[in-house]
């Protein structure tokens, strides 16, 4: 299975059934037949919207860093830090 | 044993003076890093977190996280489950099959202000049993899996039929059809059925209309299947109390309280027992009249075998003495629970006589269970509605 450093021309996408909520303002993404809940800030919930299995992390990247300039530099690293958490969490999928 | 603010926070509403009892609980507590999981573990971490966050309790930020969490993951799939009870309730009356709502599906609805508090793992629905394979097609009909019927040797307590299974949006939502009462007194499951359907109370679920047995047979079973749960099966759990909390304080003016210290003794002195772990509110207290002096091992419930293995007891650094106290010499306040007896003479009894044959027989049935590989034996030791 490749990851995000690896191939970065593969597509994360969403896997099903796991749900980002808001809860007295914290974002949480969960399985309900699962245990392990996940805590987002607002950049990491905005990846996990992007990961529709249609953008590569470097599409990810690009459509994040013309959103906020003032972060090009370090996007594309959060970006795959933030992917890389996702499938150790195993919610996402590389297509 | 069982923390002080676990227990404070096992029911649906708080008033004022609970709340600041909560928050000296929180000032001397001190395992936040455990107490998700101890509160997941019983069943409450839903109504925890709103306790916490409702008394403005300053609790780490990980910890709030994490019951925060917890308390969306149950919200949501109690949804799920919830949809599907009136999706299921609608079927069953086109089909003109009276049923109740027993256990969690019944006290989500009955007592809680919310039911997204309740913590669910299946739904338990109460059939006439003449009508139970009609009940099961309907299931099957609505995209359920229906196992077959179990084809081998008589259950020892075979009051549903197997599980029907359906899973939706990643969730398996599990169906248990009973066709026995539970803790009847009547030897008929038809009769105790048609008792129950009689006295019947309504309520709503969603949109849908739907019964649930009367408050004091909820309180009993609630009781019989929760509390003084065969110690083969769960161990104690402070949902079982939240539950029984809830529903007193909810109702506490309409119950037959004379009925009740009348028919269900073991209930009230079950409730004497457990007003030292968590105090009953000021309008309860006077009909169950609890003792003043505290039982020997408040909050110290069983954990010995066969409700945890010898195995795993071992595994977890147990010596064997200890698992055999354990196992044998259970607290005061757990036997008074578990057994129903508050008197201290009778807990003598309890303690010496009783409880080591109690223990000989579950041994016997723990044996026999597994040897005839009981179908239900591995869903009673993972789930309790």
């Amino acid at each position: 299975m490749p990851s995000a450093t690896q191939h970065a021309s593969h597509c994360p996408r969403q896997k099903q059934d796991y749900k980002l909520e808001a809860l007295d303002g914290e974002l949480l993404l969960y399985h309900v037949g699962e245990t392990r809940i996940m805590h987002f800030n607002p950049t990491a919930a905005l990846v996990w919207q992007l990961c529709q299995g249609d953008r590569t992390v470097e599409g990810i990247a690009r459509l994040l860093a013309d959103a906020f300039p003032e972060s090009r530099e370090s996007v594309h690293e959060d970006v795959t830090a933030m992917l890389h958490r996702f499938e150790e969490a195993g919610c996402i999928e590389w297509i | 044993m069982i923390p002080e603010l676990l227990a404070l926070a096992a029911r649906a509403v708080l008033r004022p003076e609970q709340q600041d009892r909560l928050r000296l609980a929180a000032d001397s507590f001190s395992e936040w890093d455990a107490l998700p999981a101890m509160a997941e573990q019983h069943g409450i971490a839903p109504l925890l977190y709103t306790h916490l966050a409702a008394a403005g309790i300053p609790v780490p930020a990980t910890t709030m996280l994490a019951l925060k969490g917890l308390a969306l993951r149950h919200r949501s799939a109690n949804a799920i489950r919830f949809a599907e009870l009136q999706r299921i309730l609608t079927a069953l009356h086109a089909a003109q099959i009276p049923v109740l709502l027993l256990k969690g599906a019944a006290l989500a609805h009955v007592v809680y202000p919310d039911p997204a508090l309740r913590p669910m793992r299946d739904i338990d629905l109460l059939i006439h049993p003449d009508v139970a394979v009609e009940a099961q097609s309907t299931l099957a009909s609505l995209g359920y899996k229906v196992p077959p019927a179990y084809p081998g040797k008589q259950l020892i307590d075979h009051h549903h039929l197997p599980p029907c299974v359906r899973v939706v949006d990643g969730l398996s939502v599990c169906i248990e059809l009973h066709h026995r009462p539970l803790y009847a007194e009547r030897p008929s499951p038809a009769s105790a059925f048609d008792a129950l359907y009689a006295d019947a109370r309504p309520v709503t679920v969603g949109t849908v209309g739907a019964l649930t047995p009367p408050l004091e047979a909820l309180l009993w079973q609630t009781y019989r299947h929760g509390l003084a749960c065969p110690v083969l099966h769960e161990p104690f759990c402070l949902k079982d109390v939240a539950d029984t909390y809830s529903l007193l304080d909810a109702y506490h003016d309409v119950l037959d309280w004379p009925g009740l210290r009348t028919r269900r003794p073991r209930l009230m002195a079950a409730l004497r027992m457990l007003h030292h772990l968590a105090p009953l509110s000021p309008a309860v207290a006077p009909h169950v009249a609890p003792s003043s002096r505290p039982p020997h091992g408040v909050g110290v419930s069983f954990a010995g075998c066969p409700t945890l293995s010898w195995p795993a007891q071992r595994a977890a650094g147990k010596s064997v003495a200890r698992i055999l106290r354990d196992s044998l010499l259970p607290s005061d306040w757990w036997l008074g629970i578990y057994s129903g007896q508050s008197s201290r003479s009778a807990r003598l009894y309890l303690r010496g006589i009783r409880h080591p044959a109690h223990m000989l027989y579950w041994t016997w049935r723990f044996i026999y269970e597994s040897m005839a590989q009981h179908p239900y034996r591995t869903r009673h030791t993972t789930a309790k509605g």
